[in-house]
């Protein structure tokens, strides 16, 4: 709503009486106005482009924007009333015509992309994906078939074993397009979420479409297209993956059983020559057919009853939310910034209220990796969740929860005690790694699903991360995870007759090694495991907690006080010490280059592994550590894997060297937009969105919280003179703005707040300003 | 005028060139017109530039027979299939085919008409992509789905319909593409190649035209005579496409 002062000054400008009438129009319009303001200070607005200057621009630039919920309308000084009352007038007769809306197309917020690629097709369709309530839909042009799988539902698997794979779902996109634009462009507006496409050139009407996944009613899809009367026909509004006609309703079956039921409708009208077709869809899933259908038909009778431009008016409204909460500002870094909101739009995307939420690799952009949940979830996603939508990230945690009877009896199976969690999982919880792969040309044992076992501490660490980060004691399912866990491990060690506690025949996070000893990353994710769980008092027994205590204590972690240096895993120092300067400039995937046994005979490694303690676990690490191991390992780091850049950058901000850590960084901003790991057409790299964020947060910001305080140890590199940041923590919407003196926290509650030694509550309102380096 | 395949005979009775010209003929729904063995490296190409003739069969062996057929290839955007000696094919038609694809443009896009071609045909196209130190990913996941999403996603990039059998090696290209088509049990080899050929690319080439058993069709980037003759590649096949110009397969099936 408007404020009242600004209500006054609008009306002093432009009368009070055609103020009252444009709003009341505009309101009935379904348009919320989220503020109207005069000047050329904007509070809410971050603009890359010129200032409009003239009430002919003006006037473009309140027509091409449209009115809508989170603009806040800038009025120059210099403009007619007459003329700014006209551009809000042609805004709602566009509004009234049921055209396809048209997007803010400030370049702060818009992904572009024009003209026809083949070779970028895929990856189009994946960077263009809409996705909400756990559903995403490709970006894929209305008009083309062979596409592969369009829509995706999280959790929703097909196939048995490990051959499952996340089930296609009905596509409610298709639409014949005679014939389909011969020159176009398409921008993903990420502030409302909304994809556009605009032909280009051609006789007639030009063709235009606009779809998104409403954010405010999950599983709810929208789409509008026109285009000259007889250019646009539509065979049904959902067509299958099996050559089914195409039809109104449509379900497809899981493998366990679980039904993705989808309804939508078609309505069109003709004016000017001009057809306009509406599509509505919904999707759900369901345990059976009957409920899934139910569920899907009844989300479509709201949708129809509320209409496109009601929908669209929720959709830019709950987007608008979002980003008040959660947002990233780098004044002068334009081309971060909005590489940094993709990451975040993505992430907030693929956030569900839903029972559990599993996010698999690419999440459900795409069919790669089979939509198998691995250890990005936990440690690289749902850490970034936690701070942009907590009940998101709880939902994944839900996901191990319920899985935890299947992860007791692989433990049981495996002849240990407590829960141990598959590295790939996918619907029942099972282990669903493939036990053999294609490595070019040679088809080689996989052996990360039989050693790979830090996962389970990884489980108990997000579990325990969720607990802290919104200032709480752990849950009951929470503290099931962390203790389960911590019997894991106290079965899975080994003591030798010096009392010394080991941990054999694993495969840590570099990928490289496997079946080694000890290693550092898997050692102290246990032993933090043990001590975590022994420090939660309820549910754990006296005596068990002080098994394992003593036994964290004894786990040897490789850390050698002489040189301040994690052994990654015992023999490794004994490795040929090549490092990267040697092999090639990475990221680089070193086994493919040199082989992987040669990599393996060396120190070569993928990705961090010792260096994710300090990122992970700061407080379990010898303090002053961080140095040595970074100058070590880092050298001898790869990248080989998309998840390594981002939190590798993060380590390094956190050493202090911001600007080496915005080098790592900006390799994963780029990883998907320019598809540098060549398999972006696959989906999305979930986990390096979600390192992007936490880079943000976790590594420049500097930001943990620890025991109900949120500590802030910012560093900036000199690219980025000033940073804001917005996030969730301890149950607030926290606001940073940091530059190279201060720190101005912002909450919009009493927070605690630490800054180096200084310690306040900043209260609700203006914010307190921390100088960097104490007051 | 029908269209015809030049044909340039053997000097030995070995017979196989014959027998690929035989296929290939009816691959390209075309007639044969036979040159004698002793024919120069012009007569050759002035046949094929003839605006009936669609591609070329060449016998190579030894020296100057060899020297012909590079001068033949470089010269012309037609086909020219070079049949090693002792090389046959695997079946007795060509029912697999092997395109070694070197991940840029160029290849792709020299390879988009033939590979059409081949596919309406009923031929099985098995696409290989050889890693080399320059081309290595930057990134390889894990290890039990990396190869199966870079080989998918590679396919799509060079335009191969879905499903398309994708191979990857490392190594050696010219020794990869020889292991492999043996392996694949392909009945030929087909290079696409740009007007700006690479060293390296020739190198392998020509590697694999020695040690191959197979006939090795060579096909330079152009937009040739199957065009011309309507063999347009359909939407969903591979596609010409010039930087900056490249047509919606939508709007080619027009």
């Amino acid at each position: 709503m408007i404020s009242a002062r600004a209500a006054l000054a609008f009306a002093a400008c432009f009368g009070r009486g055609h103020l009252a009438e444009r709003l009341t129009t505009l309101r009935r319009a379904s348009v919320p106005i989220v503020g109207i303001r005069d000047g050329p200070e904007i509070d809410d607005l971050s603009r890359a482009g010129p200032m409009v200057d003239t009430p002919e621009a003006g006037n473009d630039w309140l027509l091409e924007r449209g009115v809508g919920s989170g603009l806040a309308l800038m009025i120059p000084a210099a403009c007619r009333p007459a003329d700014v009352l006209a551009g809000l007038d042609r805004a709602i007769a566009q509004r009234r015509r049921h055209r396809v809306p048209s997007i803010d197309f400030d370049p702060a917020w818009v992904i572009a992309e024009s003209g026809w690629d083949r070779r970028r097709a895929g990856v189009r369709e994946a960077l263009f994906a809409v996705t909400a309530g756990g559903i995403g839909t490709r970006g894929v042009l209305e008009e083309l078939t062979e596409v592969g799988p369009v829509v995706l539902a999280a959790g929703v698997y097909e196939g048995r074993g490990a051959a499952q794979r996340l089930l296609a779902g009905p596509d409610w996109t298709r639409v014949e397009l005679r014939p389909p634009p011969a020159s176009e462009a398409r921008w993903l507006d990420l502030r409302s979420g909304v994809l556009l496409r605009v032909e280009r050139a051609g006789d007639g009407p030009p063709l235009r479409s606009a779809r998104f996944a409403s954010a405010r009613r999950p599983g709810v899809v929208a789409m509008r297209v026109e285009g000259g009367a007889g250019r646009i026909t539509s065979a049904g509004p959902l067509t299958g993956c099996a050559g089914e006609p195409a039809a109104s309703r449509m379900a497809v079956r899981g493998s366990s059983g679980t039904v993705l039921a989808a309804a939508a409708a078609d309505s069109d009208a003709v004016a000017g020559g001009v057809r306009v077709l509406d599509r509505l869809g919904a999707l759900a899933a369901g345990e059976n057919s009957a409920a899934a259908r139910r569920s899907a038909a009844g989300r479509l009778r709201r949708a129809g009853q509320a209409g496109f431009d009601r929908l669209l008016a929720e959709q830019r409204a709950t987007w608008a939310q979002r980003w008040r909460d959660v947002d990233v500002r780098l004044p002068g870094a334009p081309r971060d910034q909005l590489a940094i909101r993709f990451a975040l739009f993505h992430l907030w995307s693929h956030a569900a209220h839903t029972k559990e939420l599993a996010i698999g690799a690419r999440g459900v952009t795409g069919g790669g990796y089979a939509g198998h949940v691995f250890w990005d979830a936990d440690v690289y996603v749902l850490p970034a969740l936690m701070t942009m939508d907590p009940d998101a990230a709880r939902a994944m945690l839900r996901y191990r929860y319920n899985r935890l009877p299947a992860a007791r009896e692989y433990a049981r199976a495996s002849g240990r005690r407590g829960a141990r969690f598959p590295w790939e999982s996918a619907d029942d919880g099972t282990d669903v790694t493939p036990r053999s792969g294609e490595f070019a040309g040679r088809t080689l044992p996989i052996l990360t699903g039989l050693q790979e076992e830090h996962i389970t501490a990884d489980v108990a660490w997000a579990a325990s991360f969720c607990a802290e980060w919104d200032g709480r004691a752990p849950s009951r399912a929470e503290r099931a995870l962390i203790v389960e866990a911590a019997r894991y491990w106290a079965s899975r060690c080994r003591p030798d007759p010096g009392g010394r506690a080991h941990i054999d025949g694993v495969i840590g996070p570099d990928e490289y090694h496997e079946a080694v000893d000890d290693n550092a990353y898997t050692n102290v994710m246990a032993r933090w495991t043990l001590r975590r769980a022994a420090a939660l008092g309820t549910g754990v027994r006296a005596a068990e907690a002080l098994a394992w205590r003593a036994l964290a204590d004894s786990l040897a972690d490789g850390y050698d006080p002489a040189t301040g240096l994690y052994e990654q895993f015992t023999g490794y120092f004994e490795l040929a010490d090549l490092t990267m300067r040697d092999v090639a400039p990475p990221p680089v995937a070193a086994d493919l280059l040199l082989g992987a046994e040669r990599v393996a005979s060396s120190q070569l490694i993928k990705q961090l592994d010792v260096l994710m303690l300090h990122h992970l676990v700061p407080e379990e690490t010898q303090p002053g550590s961080l140095a040595a191991n970074l100058d070590y390992y880092l050298p001898r780091t790869a990248h080989g894997s998309s998840l390594s850049p981002a939190i590798a950058a993060a380590v390094l901000a956190r050493a202090g060297r911001a600007d080496a850590a915005l080098e790592l960084l900006r390799i994963a901003l780029r990883l998907d937009l320019d598809d540098l790991t060549g398999t972006t057409a696959g989906g999305l790299h979930l986990a390096t969105l979600g390192g992007v964020w936490q880079c943000l947060v976790l590594g420049f910001a500097g930001a943990r919280v620890r025991d109900r305080c949120l500590h802030l140890d910012p560093t900036l590199p000199a690219a980025w003179p000033r940073m804001e940041l917005r996030f969730r923590a301890l149950g607030r919407a926290v606001r940073l703005s940091i530059d190279a003196q201060t720190v101005r926290v912002v909450a919009d509650a009493p927070l605690p707040v630490r800054v180096g030694p200084l310690r306040r509550t900043v209260p609700p309102g203006p914010g307190v300003i921390f100088l960097r380096g104490g007051g | 005028m029908p269209a015809e395949l030049i044909n340039v005979t053997e000097v030995s009775a070995w017979g196989g060139s014959a027998r690929v010209a035989a296929e290939m003929a009816r691959l390209l729904a075309a007639g044969v017109r036979t040159l004698p063995a002793d024919v120069t490296a012009a007569e050759v190409i002035e046949a094929l530039n003839g605006p009936d003739a669609l591609a070329c069969v060449l016998p190579t062996g030894n020296a100057a027979v060899d020297d012909r057929s590079w001068r033949v290839a470089a010269a012309t955007t037609k086909p020219v299939v070079l049949v090693p000696p002792g090389a046959t094919l695997n079946h007795p038609h060509v029912e697999r085919v092997l395109v070694p694809l070197d991940g840029s443009q160029e290849v792709a896009d020299a390879m988009g008409p033939m590979a059409g071609l081949l596919r309406r045909a009923g031929v099985e196209l098995v696409v290989l992509h050889v890693f080399e130190p320059d081309t290595v990913p930057a990134f390889w996941d894990q290890r039990a789905h990396a190869n199966d999403a870079w080989a998918h996603a590679f396919a799509a990039r060079s335009g191969a319909p879905p499903g398309t059998q994708t191979e990857l090696r490392r190594g050696l290209p010219a020794l990869q593409v020889v292991r492999t088509a043996v392996l694949e049990d392909v009945d030929l080899i087909a290079f696409g190649w740009s007007g700006a050929r690479s060293v390296a690319r020739a190198q392998t080439v020509r590697g694999s035209v020695a040690a191959a058993p197979m006939p090795v069709l060579l096909q330079q980037r152009s937009v040739g005579e199957l065009e011309r003759r309507g063999l347009n590649a359909k939407r969903g096949d591979w596609l010409l496409s010039h930087a900056g110009n490249e047509t919606h397969p939508a709007q080619r099936a027009r």
